[in-house]
């Protein structure tokens, strides 16, 4: 199978448009025919990173995965992968021609062989260098004591190594993986989680994740793009979209915000209730500032400098606390603390923000 | 391609012993069939091909000694007789068969209609009775088969039977006669009664049989089977089905009845035999069809097929078996009976055909 | 392979429209081959274009339309009854706990190589006024039997012969269901019965239309045991038609109608069946099922499977011995069978084999992954072969064979040829059931491990899709093992088969010699489906 495909071209190919990444989306359009609707103007994959594609369901992340293998080709724009054409006017390279992994959400493992069975199917035939492969493959996912096994007699999260080690095995250029937690329990997630990120990192592939989980995508991946219907809103690390991201939808998507209203002179202060805040570009006339629960501090004895609230309600996680609090100024806030101190609901406390703002023009609601 | 064809399957890495064997036998099968199915270039214009309506187990052995006896490879399809006719018939000029034997004369009246046969050797013709030849020539009878009313005895004594097909219609036969009107027999027994006492009065006999709740079979066998069952008392259909299951059966208990007087329900339909004009192999089909006609053949139709010889000698005939110059034989040529349109309107006219 | 052939024009859905492609090498065969089946269907116009103003007369009668309603009538009556008898039956040896449910399977299956006309036979030498069972109850003081004829006989030998095709379609739907439905539908709180009906029938819905399209083309095409069984119907009205007047014209007319009763019945499968998606939705791989334990009820399974299979085959066999008896102590001779058992097995199983490989996964891939009308018809053309009485079959083959194809004309090809248009359609329906079930995602994920689409069809869709392609191959292997108009018309010269000689004997009253090739057709049948499906997990 190794033989079939085709090595990265060395020498840039005139036809190709130049690309920013190893992978590069432009201008692709697809679903005008009534399903999911994606529009991407340009997105780009840099070699070896781990990037994922965030958004609530149905938002088109599925279809831009699916489009990148090859599984259903896009209506207009080109992918370009490591500096060849997969898709542009007239081409079409077909799915089994990308050299491209991808392990879907319910895993598709061939029933009829087993796990090693599974894992060497992509790779050539009898070869005892696929036979070596596929060990290496097992031993990377902890599976080599399953290799008899068929699908059936395998837990969800055994299913899930098998379906990884089975895309990993051919070596890929780029592997996807199609929401690959959703259907395992919230234990067992955060282990995989875990492992898959050590897997990928053992094998330093270019990785594209699709989630709709913000915990999956902010903690698994070096990048990270947010799309909402069929658009990709921003792309950037983890740390840019929590704390800089560039609306208020994406902010709204990626964890819970706090919006506060306020007075813009043209600077880079805004004038709000919590007093004088720090914004990340200068603005003028009113604006919202967003605040994530963790830049407001809360504590108590009161400090008399600073803000009062009162707290209405308390979530507690263990390892950390979301407080709501309202302030004297009937706003209510949602605040995160460290999950030492003891909070109660009625409890007056000091609030003060901490950091530097997003601040959004307040047309929308 | 044993590994493809199991995985396909069976699932390869089930691979039980039993899927393997089962690969290995259709890889037997498949040599056997590449082997079997070589073809036989050079000999083919020395075989001759005969297209058999006859059944296999009837005409089998006569076909064995002719090939014994001139040495002329003989190659034989069997199948009914209207599907070979229509074989022919489709096969048009390119037809490999040399010689057609059928055991109905309005098939082989059908193959003349076409221009399919070629007209036989005068000396071929006077061999047999005018009456059995077709009027061009173009196939010749070569045994005789008589329509009788074949009846149960345990149920019925000769004095018992009618004296022809019309006492049939009385109130005493109700539902106890059975016919076969989808037969060519049958058929060819309806032309002649046309022929013999006219349109309306075949008609009106048609009709009086079916308000007589006439019992409808697809063809003689099950008549006689039925007959001898007790199912039904009586049957109109060929002589020579009944000697066939007493072969195999001593205890059945049916026997066949000639009408005492001449009429249709007596008369004598033909098997017989033509040359097809895109014959290969003339030569060896006018040998063949002359060697149906010998004493030998003859003789084998008599004692074997317990059908009537058409060609005069001396011979001893089955037990159970008339002579045909004791049965009382309507006046009537079988170049006579070839409007089967018209028996076929008649018969959808009154109903038979339902 | 990246360039796509020749594709026909309306074919090719436009480039980069989005949709998925047909790919080449799967519509070039499928196209090829459903060509080929279709050459029937060209005959018979050809042949209706000669017609005579009279014939249209004829067809345009009240009797036609009165034999057309008998027909029909027949249809629909088969139909309900083979689904009361394969439902239960398919449910026994799938779900039940019931012992040997690996030997009732071929057993219940078998009766479809019994030859219509045999088996029409046999029932009134068994049931028959007069018949086997009349002269045993005789000392009671039964006279006579009810009469068998007409509609009831030919309605019970139908059911006979093709409850098999519902049954085998049904089994091996119901064993690609997944415990976690059921399990689901339990939870909901379902009982057993009520899961039948929501559960069960939707989810077989495809496997049920499919067989009832089978059974009632079937009907529709034979005449052997509606002859025998005294009920006219419109093929046997064609075959008398035809048979008499050597009119190939009007018969062509006549058949024409058939093929479009055949299209309606398409059409009606093509509702019942439903556009709604069977595959599992959900992760994993299914879990096998758990037997459901019968309790008292086994009695009443023994009572069902026991009396179906000896109506089936058991009654075959007491007949075929009694003749073999009766014929033996007369002195009758036998004659070797062992060529002929031979060459039924050879063409049999290759015919199968041809069917499932050749046409039946191409066409049904296409079909069920494609779901637009050009990319169904290739799996419907095959229909119309099936639909068409065996004689018409075989003498358009000799028409089209003798004329245009004298290399292959009466040579094993074919008549290989001959059986694919006559039985090729009963490989498609199972194998179409199965791949609704397959997760399409499967074979995206053996695209994406580097194979090409039709490599993906063989190494990972036909593999999971095994209980489909056997069980399609053991209908067509049975089907061909009985099959008599296109052996005797297309084998090669002095070409035998236990079905020819079978026929050959019983036509001219040589009981005995019939019995040894029909005990030896149904033993072989027997051990040929074991076989078959021993390829199967159970």
């Amino acid at each position: 199978m190794t033989a079939d495909r085709a090595e990265p071209a060395t020498e840039p190919d005139p036809k190709v448009p130049p690309a920013a990444g190893f992978l590069s989306i432009r201008q692709v359009r697809k679903g005008f025919d009534g399903s999911s609707l994606v529009r991407i103007e340009e997105f780009d994959v840099v070699e070896g990173e781990v990037m994922a594609l965030l958004g609530p369901s149905g938002c088109g992340k599925t279809t831009t995965l699916r489009m990148v293998a090859g599984l259903s080709p896009p209506e207009s724009g080109s992918i370009v992968m490591a500096g060849r054409l997969l898709d542009g006017p007239g081409v079409h390279v077909p799915a089994e021609r990308r050299n491209v992994g991808m392990v879907f959400q319910d895993y598709a493992l061939f029933p009829h062989l087993t796990v090693e069975g599974n894992i060497r199917f992509g790779l050539d035939g009898r070869s005892a260098e696929s036979a070596g492969r596929a060990r290496d493959m097992m031993e990377l996912t902890r599976l080599t004591h399953l290799a008899d096994r068929r699908p059936a007699e395998l837990s969800g999260g055994e299913q899930q190594r098998t379906a990884l080690a089975r895309s990993l095995a051919p070596n890929p250029h780029l592997l996807l993986l199609d929401e690959p937690f959703s259907s395992l329990d919230a234990s067992l997630r955060k282990d995989l989680r875990r492992e898959v990120r050590r897997i990928l990192q053992a094998t330093g592939v270019t990785t594209i994740l699709v989630t709709h989980d913000q915990d999956e995508a902010l903690s698994m991946c070096d990048r990270l793009a947010l799309i909402l219907d069929g658009e990709v809103q921003q792309v950037g690390t983890p740390r840019e979209l929590y704390w800089s991201p560039r609306n208020e939808n994406v902010a709204r998507f990626i964890g819970d915000v706090n919006l506060l209203p306020g007075t813009a002179d043209g600077s880079t202060i805004v004038d709000t209730v919590l007093g004088r805040l720090p914004i990340q570009a200068a603005r003028t006339g009113s604006v919202r500032v967003m605040l994530r629960p963790e830049s407001i501090q809360v504590s108590y004895p009161e400090d008399q400098a600073s803000v009062m609230a009162r707290v209405l309600d308390v979530e507690y996680y263990g390892h950390d606390q979301v407080l709501n609090i309202r302030l004297q100024t009937g706003e209510e806030l949602l605040a995160r603390r460290d999950a030492i101190q003891p909070f109660l609901p009625g409890q007056t406390v000091s609030v003060k923000p901490v950091g530097v703002f997003p601040a959004y023009a307040p047309d929308r609601g | 391609m044993n590994g493809y064809l199991s995985r396909i399957l069976f699932g390869s890495s089930r691979g039980t012993i039993a899927s393997r064997l089962l690969c290995g036998f259709f890889l037997c099968l498949t040599a056997g069939l590449a082997a079997c199915t070589l073809p036989v270039p050079a000999e083919e214009s020395q075989t001759l091909v005969v297209y058999s309506g006859r059944n296999e187990n009837l005409v089998a052995p006569v076909i064995e000694s002719f090939a014994a006896e001139t040495g002329i490879k003989v190659e034989v399809r069997y199948g009914g007789t209207s599907a070979m006719a229509a074989t022919i018939l489709e096969e048009g000029e390119n037809s490999p068969a040399d010689v057609f034997y059928g055991q109905d004369a309005g098939a082989l009246g059908a193959l003349a209609k076409a221009g399919r046969l070629q007209a036989l050797p005068e000396d071929v013709q006077s061999l047999v009775d005018p009456s059995w030849v077709a009027s061009d020539g173009s196939w010749i009878g070569t045994s005789l088969r008589a329509r009788v009313l074949v009846y149960n005895t345990e149920e019925l004594a000769v004095e018992d039977l009618p004296a022809n097909i019309h006492d049939l219609t009385d109130e005493q036969w109700r539902g106890r006669v059975g016919w076969a009107p989808t037969n060519g027999s049958f058929q060819a027994f309806v032309t002649a009664l046309r022929v013999l006492e006219g349109e309306e009065a075949a008609k009106a006999w048609l009709e009086a049989m079916i308000a007589n709740d006439v019992q409808v079979y697809p063809k003689n066998t099950p008549i006689v089977a039925a007959t001898g069952a007790g199912e039904i008392s009586v049957g109109l259909v060929n002589h020579y089905y009944l000697l066939r299951f007493l072969a195999e059966d001593t205890e059945f208990k049916a026997a066949n009845y000639h009408f005492s007087e001449p009429g249709a329900g007596s008369m004598v339909n033909v098997a017989g035999a033509g040359i097809v004009d895109s014959c290969a192999n003339c030569g060896a089909a006018e040998a063949f069809v002359r060697y149906l006609l010998s004493e030998a053949a003859q003789d084998y139709f008599l004692s074997t097929t317990h059908e009537y010889p058409v060609v005069s000698g001396q011979r001893e005939l089955p037990s159970g078996a008339v002579p045909l110059d004791m049965v009382a034989l309507p006046e009537i040529d079988l170049s006579d009976l070839e409007d089967l349109e018209g028996t076929l309107t008649l018969l959808r006219a009154v109903g038979a055909l339902e | 392979m990246n360039k796509p052939l020749f594709v026909p024009m309306w074919l090719r859905p436009q480039s980069r429209s989005g949709q998925a492609r047909l790919p080449a090498s799967l519509v070039l065969p499928a196209v090829l081959v459903a060509g080929l089946l279709l050459l029937p269907l060209g005959y018979l116009v050809f042949r209706a274009t000669g017609v005579e103003p009279s014939v249209w007369r004829d067809l345009w009668s009240p009797s036609t339309l009165r034999i057309l309603g008998r027909s029909l009538l027949l249809v629909i009556g088969v139909n309900a009854s083979v689904w009361l008898l394969s439902l239960p039956l398919a449910w026994l040896v799938v779900f039940s706990d019931l012992p040997g449910r690996k030997l009732w399977t071929i057993l219940v299956a078998t009766p479809l190589v019994v030859p219509s006309y045999i088996g029409a036979y046999v029932l009134i030498a068994m049931y028959g006024p007069r018949g086997l069972l009349q002269q045993w109850l005789e000392p009671l003081g039964v006279e006579r039997l009810p009469s068998l004829y007409g509609f009831p006989g030919a309605l019970i030998a139908i059911t006979l012969f093709t409850y098999p095709y519902l049954f085998l379609g049904l089994r091996s739907a119901m064993m690609s269901l997944d415990q976690s439905w059921l399990d689901a539908a339990r939870t909901l709180g379902q009982s057993g019965w009520k899961t039948l009906g929501t559960l069960l029938l939707p989810v077989l819905r495809p496997a049920l239309a499919a067989g009832s399209v089978l059974v009632s083309l079937y009907v529709l095409s034979d005449f052997g045991a509606v002859a025998l069984l005294r009920y006219t119907t419109f093929t046997s009205a064609i075959y008398l038609y035809w048979q008499s007047s050597l009119d190939a014209s009007a018969a062509a007319l006549l058949m024409l109608v058939l093929v479009i009763l055949t299209m309606v019945l398409m059409g009606l499968e093509f509702v019942l069946r439903g556009r709604a998606r069977m595959a599992r939705t959900h992760a994993g791989t299914g879990r096998t099922i758990t037997p459901v334990r019968l309790g008292r009820w086994k009695y009443a399974a023994w009572l069902l499977l026991g009396g179906t299979v000896f109506m089936g085959m058991g009654n075959p066999i007491v007949v075929s011995l009694i003749w073999l008896v009766k014929g033996l102590a007369a002195g009758a001779t036998l004659q070797p069978v062992w060529q002929a058992m031979g060459n039924s097995l050879l063409v049999s199983l290759l015919a199968a084999i041809t069917a499932v490989l050749v046409f039946a996964v191409p066409t049904a891939y296409l079909a069920e992954r494609y779901r637009k009308l050009s990319a169904r018809l290739p799996a419907r053309a095959a229909y119309i072969g099936f639909g068409m009485p065996g004689i018409a079959v075989a003498l358009s083959l000799v028409f089209f064979g003798a004329r245009h194809a004298p290399w292959v004309y009466q040579t094993v090809y074919l008549l290989l040829l001959g059986y694919m248009v006559r039985y090729a359609s009963l490989a498609v329906g199972p194998l179409r059931t199965q791949l609704s079930r397959i997760n399409p995602r499967m074979e995206e994920a053996g695209r994406l491990l580097g194979f090409s689409e039709i490599r993906v069809l063989w190494r990972v869709t036909a593999p999971v899709a095994r209980g489909g392609l056997l069980t399609g191959t053991a209908l067509v292997f049975l089907s061909t093992m009985k099959e008599l108009p296109v052996t005797l018309l297309l084998g090669p010269t002095g070409f035998n088969t236990l079905a020819t000689r079978i026929w050959s004997a019983t036509e001219e009253a040589f009981y005995a010699r019939a019995a040894a090739p029909t005990l030896i057709l149904l033993l072989v049948s027997a051990l040929g489906i074991a076989a078959i499906f021993s390829g199967e997990e159970w």
